[in-house]
């Protein structure tokens, strides 16, 4: 065990960077392309969905992953630079021919090379994370997400393969298994890990109860994997959506009673993703009843993501600036709040609430709010992609100077 | 008792402490800000003591590892106490900004650091250290 400890180092800045980075601006392009989708007069869903949820959740959640995996959970990643690298590109082409597959409809190519990259991720930073043994719920809770991912990939390269007419399988079920494993054993359980550190300490929160986090993401996992038994039954389905909720109320509860009561957009951040996931979760049992509400589902849940994302962003970003500046021995760094203002934070957020409140009423209405949620979507990931940009030109604006 | 739960508690106390400070100059409470600040700066210079002068010397001597994980700590607690000087002057200055936006840095420059400790470096020294000697040693430098 005493080889792990040799690298309780800080990984470069340019891997968090580059992920976070090409995240924002799939998101840009992901509105893009629903202007060019509302323009045509058709929906491709599967493309659409998979420019946020693989483009933007799972490289900013996998950028992530490179700085959480050695200072989390203390697992050895050797030269990390190079595997993010090759990570970064896999799964950037990636998602590009997956989303383009989808449009041409014919989405094996992009699937083989997204699952690549999930593999890719699965030996860079599954191997080391599972070879440790974990002192603290958030590294076990990881082990498990990382696993989910796995499971998740090869459900959708299962998918895929079936879509086009390789393997018979019944193609309902096997959507239905992907999007639960990576929407809940992948997001959620990511999520979820990570929260039972950082609410308690980045909040100086209450802990979570013990048995909270220590069975959890177990249960978590083995509601999800029921599922390939009780196919069609809705029972594994409920059981994931009362564990949710009941994390999203305690995060509620502990965020309530934290000792840091400064007015934090980030706290607003975490209440409005939990507030979605309570919502998601409750519509989750019944996604299938009908195509609105299976619509209505993910955007409830992508809006989840999301906004825990733009939490994580705002505050990962402005802290690597700062502490690789200041490993550098650069005196009066610059700090978290003059890398990325919190004014500039408080507009997002309300753009991003005005917006998600849009596209929720068109949603369940004939309104004619179908293109006005388009621009503010747009905004609001433009504003991201710019505050995160600002804190990267400011990293290299500092160290050229 | 093992070292994890009583160095670990510790953290928590510092950062009850450091919330006070920082709810106080976020409603322009400065005299208690000072008053809390003074106590969260002296609190958490005695818990680095403690680390730099029992805990990282006995875990070196016993594991035979200098250069790694005692010398990361030890470099970041320098870091942190350079932004401790940083909000001392932003308190002196009464700069609410200045001091909300250090305050964050440090607030997550200790947790990262904290959960190194935690996951790391405290449970190994469990194992190779005699903790109930450990302890008391570090219960005499003072209570945080």
């Amino acid at each position: 065990m005493t080889g792990n400890l040799n690298l309780l180092y800080l990984p470069p800045f340019s891997i968090v960077a580059r992920f976070f980075l090409t995240a924002c601006l799939f998101g840009i392009f992901g509105v893009l392309l629903g202007v060019y989708m509302t323009f045509k007069g058709y929906l491709n869903l599967p493309a659409l969905v998979h420019i946020y949820t693989l483009g933007f959740a799972g490289m900013t959640m996998i950028g992530a992953l490179f700085q959480m995996v050695p200072v989390v959970a203390g697992a050895v990643v050797n030269r990390p630079l190079l595997k993010a690298t090759v990570v970064h590109i896999t799964l950037l082409a990636g998602v590009i021919l997956l989303v383009g597959g989808f449009l041409r409809g014919s989405p094996l190519i992009g699937g083989l090379v997204v699952f690549l990259s999930i593999l890719l991720v699965l030996l860079f930073l599954g191997l080391p994370l599972f070879k440790l043994e974990s002192y603290v719920p958030t590294s076990r809770g990881m082990k498990h997400a990382v696993f989910m991912l796995g499971a998740g990939a090869v459900l959708g390269l299962l998918l895929v393969l079936v879509q086009e007419g390789h393997i018979d399988l019944n193609m309902r079920t096997v959507m239905d298994l992907h999007l639960t494993v990576m929407l809940y054993g992948w997001v959620a359980m990511l999520v979820i890990s990570v929260a039972f550190q950082v609410v308690e300490m980045f909040f100086v929160a209450p802990p979570y109860p013990k048995v909270v986090r220590d069975r959890m993401p177990l249960a978590l996992s083995l509601v999800i994997l029921s599922k390939l038994v009780f196919q069609g039954s809705v029972a594994p389905d409920l059981f994931i959506s009362g564990l949710t909720i009941a994390f999203a109320f305690l995060t509620v509860r502990n965020l309530l009673l934290r000792r840091r009561k400064v007015r934090d957009p980030l706290v607003t951040l975490w209440y409005l993703s939990m507030v979605f996931l309570v919502a998601s979760s409750l519509i989750f049992p019944l996604r299938n009843i009908s195509y609105s509400l299976f619509l209505t589902f993910l955007v409830l849940f992508g809006t989840f993501a999301q906004t825990v994302i733009m939490a994580m962003m705002y505050r990962i970003i402005p802290f690597l600036v700062w502490i690789h500046l200041s490993t550098k021995g650069i005196r009066n760094a610059p700090t978290m709040h003059e890398v990325i203002s919190q004014r500039s934070i408080w507009f997002h957020v309300g753009v991003h609430m005005v917006s998600v409140g849009v596209i929720l009423i068109s949603l369940q209405t004939d309104l004619p709010l179908y293109s006005a949620h388009l621009p503010l979507y747009l905004l609001s990931f433009v504003l991201l992609t710019y505050n995160v940009s600002r804190g990267i030109f400011i990293y290299i604006r500092v160290l050229r100077s | 008792m093992f070292i994890t739960q009583y160095l670990a508690e510790e953290h928590r106390k510092c950062d009850r402490f450091y919330a006070d400070a920082e709810k106080a100059v976020a409603e322009d409470r400065w005299k208690e800000a000072e008053e809390a600040f003074n106590l969260f700066k002296e609190k958490t210079l005695l818990h680095f003591r403690k680390e730099e002068e029992i805990l990282f010397p006995e875990f070196e001597a016993r594991t035979g590892i200098t250069m790694g994980p005692t010398q990361v700590m030890r470099f970041e607690h320098q870091q942190a106490r350079e932004l401790l000087e940083r909000l001392e002057e932003a308190l002196k200055t009464r700069n609410k900004e200045e001091f909300l936006s250090v305050g964050d840095s440090l607030m997550v420059l200790l947790q990262q650091h904290n959960m190194k400790e935690e996951q790391i470096l405290y449970p190994m020294s469990d194992q190779h250290l005699n903790r109930e000697e450990v302890v008391e040693r570090l219960a005499s430098l003072g209570e945080v």
